[in-house]
C-alpha cells in the first residue's frame, strides 16, 4: 500500500460521477455558445476541450489527495496512531524551523513503539526570496519525511547533535544548518563518513556524544537502508530523509530506526544518570 | 609558446591530482588508525570486567580453579598483547576461556542465580556486541583503504610511498569460525 493506490479508481469514479458530467457538458455548451457569439470559431472548438481538460485536472488532483488522505489514515489506524492532516510544528529543532514557511502534512502521531511521544510526517519548508522584479517568491520547495520523539530526559545530556546526510557538490536541498553556529566532528568509520556529515552545537559535549555513538550505533546506521539523518536538540529527537516516503514499509521503517534512535539516547541517559548517582 | 602553457598546465593538473589523491591515502589509513583505537578501547573494557567475572565465579565454584587460571592467563595475554595478528591469537583465546565460565554457569545453579553474575554477564554481551560492531567499522575501513590503495592510478602513490596493504581484524573462536550443521 502506497500514497497512490486507489488512485487510479478514484479517479475513474471521480470522472463518471454527476458532478464531472455536469460540469463537462454546461461548460463546453456555455464555451460554445460565447464562441458563437463572439463568432470566433477558435472559442467555439477550443472552449469545449479547455473545459473538458479543466474537469480532468480537477478530477485527477482530487484523486490523488483523496488516495493520499485514504492511505495515511489507513496506515495511522494500522499503528495505533491518530491522523492529522496538516499541522505546524514548534521549531525545536533546525530542522522544524527550516526555511522560511513550512508545514507538515499526514501528521500521524500518538505513542510510538516503545510508550515514547511522537509523530511521523511530511515536512515540506519553503524559501521565500525576492526576485528581479523586487517581487516575493518560493526560491525552492522541499519535502522531508520527519518522524520526531520528545526526549526530554536528553535535555541536560544533548544540547545539539545534528546528523545529516552528506550533501555533496549538487545538493538537491539547501543547507538549513549554514546559519547555525556548529562544529564538525569526525567518526571512526569511513562509511558513515561517506553517508554522513556530523555537526554538533558548539556547547555540546563531546565525549556525552562519543559515548551515543557506539560502535554498535555507528555501524547500524552506516548500513541502515533508508539512511536516516537526525537531529537531537531542546529534548526534541527529529529523524529524517530527505525525501518523502510514501509507502507502509518504508514508512514504519522509519518509525522503527526513529524509536531504536531515541532507545539508544535513552539508554545514554540512564547510564549518564546512574554513573552521577 | 602555446606548448610550453599547455605542459604548464598539464604539470599543475597532475601535481594537484597528485595531492588530491595523497591526502585521500593518508585520510584513509588513519581512519583504520583510527578504527583499530576504537576495537582497542572496546577490548580495554572487556579486560577491565573480566577480574570481575573471575572474582564473581570464585565465591560459588572454589572447585574450578583450572577454569578460572586459563581465563586470568588468557586475559593477561590479551592485555599485554599489541600488533593486531598477536591481538587477534590472544583475544581469540580469551573468548574460548570465557566460554568455560558460561558453561560453569550452567553447572552452578547459584552462580547463575547470582545477581552481579547476570550483571557481569549482560555487561560482558553487550561488550561484545560493541567490539563486533567495532571490528565491523575496522575491516570495512581496511576494505576501503585497501582497494585505494590498488586502484588505478593510485596504485602509483600507494606504491611509490609505501601505503602497505592492512589486514582485516577476525576475533572469532575456532568453533565459531565453522559452519553450522544443520539437520532436517
Amino acid at each position: 500500500m502506497n500514497a497512490d493506490s486507489g488512485q487510479g479508481q478514484l479517479f475513474r469514479s471521480y470522472l463518471s460521477g454527476r458532478t464531472a458530467v455536469y460540469a463537462m457538458a454546461l461548460g463546453s455548451a456555455a464555451a460554445f455558445t460565447l464562441g458563437a457569439w463572439q463568432t470566433d470559431p477558435l472559442i467555439m472548438m477550443g472552449g469545449p476541450a479547455g473545459v473538458v481538460a479543466v474537469v480532468v485536472a480537477i478530477a485527477w488532483f482530487t484523486a490523488d489527495s483523496k488516495a493520499a488522505l485514504n492511505f495515511y489514515w489507513g496506515f495511522a489506524n494500522s499503528v495505533g496512531l491518530t491522523y492529522a492532516n496538516s499541522i505546524e510544528l514548534l521549531p525545536l529543532t533546525p530542522l522544524l524551523g527550516a526555511g522560511d514557511r513550512r508545514h507538515v502534512e499526514h501528521w500521524i502521531y500518538g505513542r510510538l513503539p516503545g510508550g515514547l511521544s511522537g509523530g511521523i510526517g511530511q515536512l515540506v519548508w519553503e524559501r521565500i526570496e525576492r526576485g528581479s522584479n523586487g517581487r516575493k517568491g518560493v526560491a525552492d520547495r522541499n519535502r522531508f519525511t520527519i518522524c520526531t520523539v520528545d526526549l526530554e530526559a536528553s535535555l541536560p545530556l544533548f544540547h545539539g547533535v545534528f546528523l545529516h546526510p552528506r550533501r555533496g557538490l549538487f545538493a538537491p536541498y539547501p543547507d538549513w544548518l549554514a546559519s547555525t553556529p556548529t562544529r564538525t566532528l569526525e567518526v571512526e568509520s569511513s562509511r558513515f563518513g561517506e553517508r554522513y556529515e556530523l555537526r554538533v552545537a558548539t556547547d555540546q559535549d563531546e565525549i556525552m556524544l562519543r559515548r551515543l555513538l557506539s560502535p554498535t550505533l555507528v555501524s547500524w546506521l552506516a548500513n541502515h537502508p533508508l539512511a536516516p539523518g537526525f537531529e537531537l536538540k531542546a529534548g526534541t529527537l527529529c529523524a529524517f530523509v530527505p525525501q518523502a516516503l510514501e509507502d507502509g514499509g518504508n514508512l514504519t521503517a522509519m518509525i522503527d530506526a526513529t524509536t531504536h534512535l531515541a532507545g539508544r539516547v535513552l539508554a545514554q541517559v540512564q547510564e549518564e544518570q546512574a554513573r552521577v548517582a | 609558446m602555446t606548448a610550453v602553457y599547455v605542459v604548464l598546465a598539464v604539470l599543475a593538473l597532475v601535481a594537484l591530482w597528485t595531492v588530491l589523491a595523497y591526502n585521500a591515502l593518508v585520510k584513509s589509513r588513519n581512519k583504520v588508525d583510527e578504527a583499530w583505537s576504537g576495537i582497542d578501547v572496546q577490548l580495554k573494557r572487556r579486560h577491565d570486567l573480566v577480574p570481575n567475572l573471575v572474582e564473581s565465579v570464585k565465591g560459588y565454584a572454589t572447585h574450578e580453579r583450572e577454569t578460572l587460571q586459563q581465563v586470568t592467563v588468557a586475559r593477561l595475554a590479551a592485555v599485554e598483547a599489541e600488533e593486531p595478528a598477536a591481538v587477534e591469537r590472544a583475544e581469540a583465546r580469551l573468548t574460548s576461556a570465557l566460554g568455560g565460565i558460561h558453561a560453569l554457569a550452567e553447572a552452578y545453579p547459584q552462580l547463575q542465580a547470582s545477581e552481579s553474575f547476570q550483571r557481569l554477564q549482560a555487561e560482558l554481551a553487550a561488550i561484545e556486541n560493541e567490539i563486533q560492531a567495532a571490528r565491523r567499522i575496522y575491516n570495512s575501513n581496511v576494505e576501503h583503504y585497501n582497494t585505494r590503495t590498488q586502484q588505478f592510478p593510485t596504485v602509483l602513490i600507494a606504491g611509490s610511498m609505501s601505503f602497505a596493504p592492512r589486514d582485516f581484524f577476525e576475533v572469532e573462536t575456532p568453533a565459531e569460525r565453522g559452519v553450522p550443521q544443520v539437520a532436517f
